[in-house]
């Protein structure tokens, strides 16, 4: 077992197999070796932590993924299919979402960054950008000058 | 990074504070002490508290801005992560051009990430050439000339092939007076194309002979790996047709010629040549000459990634060949269209004299009504067989699917088909000969749908009261069938007459002539009998095509009855039948229908209600 401690000092008792889903917490295994130790994980709270390991028990069995697959996944299209647990797994507010993919990132599982970054692009497709502002409350910083210049972009759009 | 700037701007205003409080506290100490002229500095002191208060206002504003912005949970992700984001909505988007641009045009810092995530812009069509070309830097781009570009061809060509090497991918639609367009990619580098596909814009269905090139890129393309040929070809000698993981052809004429040889075999030379091949799709193949004469590889070629193997309407002597000469794996799913519109007097074994795989097959589909296919799948399900017809036969030879079912038994046996559906229309000429004779030939037979049976030819599973057709049959499924109350009866009477080889289950399926009372005289008949109405806007599989999801659905209707020929049931099931309760669903289900039945609901979770709690109203 591997004891776990988050940013606001919650501490989680998971698996070896399920902890190791992190490629951060297997390298830190292997490193240090057999320990009683606690891992320290100062970028994580408890309530991400949770949920993450929740994601990571799901998926224990599964194989990681390798170089070659993440090579090929570079090259190839992607899509943004996501299975049925995960969308189901991955249904939560964007504060959680994104709290999510920070922490998948942070301890470097690419599964589950890319569920979360596939569910993002998913909120994003075939919006407009006043959509995806008022969808993600971003502010328009842009000046009139820029918004000009943008709306010329468009003129690329040619078809002649 | 921000919580640094949050920290030296709150640092910046701190030390601002001081020196106002610092320099009030000064004034105030020379006032006391007789040293202050107000007169004299009054102007410069209200300077001094303006300018004070401006720089306080600006830097607390700022603060606030950066503060709010941190509330925004999206602004938490680094811009890595942005860009791994925004490349994902590319392929989704309807409009791929527009993602990009919608991007860029959300905020500021959405706009420098965008720009500064080159494969953002590596869609490249005629809209997007001039704009997306510069900002898509060195990554490899995704070229198109679509069907619905009016943009000429050559004009486009002269914009992108200056970034040829860059190419991943390029797919061509091109007018037949713009096929001179095309030797402009004769000697041009494409070092990292993995993706060609050239089609014809202005396509009318026929067997064309367009010459793309004798040559493409300088014959090398060496991570070429998908290439898609539609009515243009190259030479089959080209070095292009090597190291392929897709092949597809298709509304090709091909006529040999003293530099090529002849055809068929230089299907096997590239077949040979692409060691990792795992589709093939030929559709609409002709040759010019006659190649029947050739001399083909004597020893069987292995393509071992094979996974998908389409012949459409090809050519009978490459057709023959490539059956005969290709060892094909045994999860590969075998495509076939026979070409009855050139000849519809020959029979389906003259176009594939054989069929590899049969024997894998357990369950099989055999659809007579809206399109006429046969469709066959592993145990695992796992498509292993498509054999489709044109839609048109129906009108041209009536009497073609009374040939393809003796065609089925006579020539393809599938010895371990343990799930048959068979879906026919009243226009389908399938005369109960031919129905019992395709349940005959399948030895382990423990499954069958009938579907659309308005004949209805389920009546041949029991012919007469001595004769039982199929005795491994456990489980019958009638699916929107007109079958009347009294022939159902008389069905399952002449059936379970022998108790040994009787049906153990009965799944009705929107048969609207049976009601609540024979369903009760049913049940004193057969140990399990389901009814559905699929028409209950509760049922999500209803209004599928019907078919293969009753193979392979979770239902229980996808829950076959164990043949005794196949090694007798499982001991659970074994008990159950002594006492008289077997019911093939699952463990699973069987919980479902008792939690819903004590949820006073009378359906279980896909519909099915068993025959206790069936409403007479829905029949």
């Amino acid at each position: 077992m591997v004891n776990l401690v988050t940013s606001d000092n919650e501490s989680f008792t998971v698996e070896k197999a399920v902890a190791s889903r992190s490629v951060l917490i297997k390298n830190m295994l292997e490193d240090v070796g057999e320990s009683d130790q606690p891992i320290p994980l100062p970028n994580v709270t408890a309530s991400v932590l949770k949920k993450v390991l929740e994601y990571c028990d799901h998926h224990k069995n599964e194989p990681m993924p390798t170089s070659e697959d993440l090579a090929a996944e570079d090259t190839r299209k992607r899509t943004t299919d996501i299975g049925e647990w995960d969308q189901k797994f991955i249904q939560v507010d964007q504060e959680m979402l994104f709290e999510i993919i920070l922490a998948a990132n942070y301890l470097d599982i690419k599964p589950l960054l890319d569920v979360g970054c596939k569910t993002v692009a998913n909120m994003i497709k075939g919006k407009t950008p006043e959509e995806i502002r008022k969808l993600f409350n971003i502010v328009n910083d842009f000046t009139p000058e820029e918004e000009a210049q943008i709306k010329k972009e468009n003129e690329w759009a040619e078809d002649r | 990074m921000d919580q640094v700037e949050i920290g030296a701007q709150h640092d910046c205003i701190s030390h601002l504070f001081e020196g106002a409080a610092s320099k009030m506290m000064q004034e105030t100490l020379m006032l006391r002490s007789g040293h202050y002229k107000p007169s004299q500095d009054s102007a410069l002191y209200r300077t001094f508290l303006a300018a004070t208060r401006e720089s306080i206002l600006q830097s607390v504003s700022k603060y606030a801005s950066l503060y709010v912005k941190h509330l925004v949970p999206i602004n938490r992700l680094p811009d890595d992560i942005f860009s791994i984001i925004f490349e994902l909505t590319v392929p989704s988007w309807q409009d791929t051009w527009e993602a990009p641009l919608s991007i860029a045009a959300v905020s500021k810092s959405w706009r420098r990430i965008a720009l500064d995530t080159p494969r953002l812009w590596v869609r490249i069509d005629s809209r997007t050439a001039r704009g997306f070309l510069p900002r898509a830097k060195f990554a490899p781009l995704e070229i198109e000339h679509g069907i619905r570009t009016t943009y000429g061809l050559q004009k486009f060509l002269s914009r992108v092939i200056p970034y040829s090497d860059q190419w991943r991918l390029i797919d061509l639609t091109v007018r037949a007076a713009e096929a001179e367009s095309l030797e402009h990619l004769a000697a041009i580098p494409a070092t990292k194309l993995e993706c060609l596909k050239i089609g014809p814009k202005d396509f009318i269905g026929q067997v064309l002979d367009r010459a793309a090139s004798n040559n493409l890129f300088n014959g090398y393309t060496p991570h070429l790996r998908e290439l898609d040929l539609n009515v243009y070809w190259i030479p089959l000698t080209s070095s292009l047709f090597s190291g392929l993981v897709r092949l597809r052809l298709a509304y090709i004429g091909l006529s040999c010629t003293s530099a090529e040889g002849c055809m068929a075999p230089q299907f096997f030379r590239i077949i040979h040549a692409c060691p990792h091949l795992e589709e093939l799709f030929f559709q609409q193949l002709y040759f010019y000459e006659d190649d029947s004469h050739t001399h083909l590889p004597g020893a069987p070629v292995h393509p071992a990634s094979l996974r998908k193997f389409t012949l459409d309407r090809v050519e009978s002597y490459l057709t023959h060949s490539l059956l005969e000469l290709i060892k094909f794996p045994s999860s590969l799913c075998m495509s076939l269209a026979p070409d009855y519109l050139l000849d519809s007097a020959r029979e389906l074994h003259d176009f594939f004299p054989s069929i590899p795989n049969l024997d894998l097959i357990d369950s099989v589909r055999i659809e007579l009504s809206l399109g006429w296919c046969v469709n066959g799948w592993d145990r695992n399900g796992n498509e292993l067989l498509v054999l489709e017809y044109p839609a048109v036969l129906r009108i041209m030879d009536t009497n073609l699917a009374v040939r393809l079912f003796d065609s089925l038994v006579k020539h393809y046996p599938m010895p371990n088909v343990t799930k048959l559906s068979v879906e026919i229309c009243d226009e389908a000429p399938v005369i109960m000969s031919q129905f019992a004779s395709i349940a005959s030939s399948c030895p382990k037979l423990t499954d069958m749908w009938v579907t659309n049976d308005e004949t209805p030819a389920a009546l041949a599973l029991a012919p007469t009261p001595d004769k039982l057709v199929c005795p491994t049959l456990r489980h019958l499924h009638l699916v929107d069938s007109s079958i009347s109350p009294d022939q159902l009866l008389e069905l399952v009477r002449r059936r379970n007459q022998h108790p040994e080889n009787g049906l153990q289950a009965l799944t009705l399926l929107n048969c609207c002539r049976i009601g609540a009372l024979i369903i009760s005289q049913l049940e004193l008949l057969i140990p399990s009998v389901k009814t559905r109405d699929l028409r209950k806007p509760s049922d999500t599989r209803g209004i599928l095509s019907p078919g293969k999801e009753y193979f392979f659905s979770e239902g229980e209707d996808g829950d076959s009855v164990e043949g005794e020929s196949d090694g007798a049931l499982e001991s659970d099931e074994e008990e159950d039948l002594e006492d008289g309760t077997y019911c093939p669903e699952s463990s699973e289900e069987s919980e479902d229908i008792e939690d819903d039945e004590d949820d006073e609901g009378d359906e279980s979770d896909d519909g099915i209600m068993d025959s206790a709690s069936y409403d007479s109203s829905d029949a």
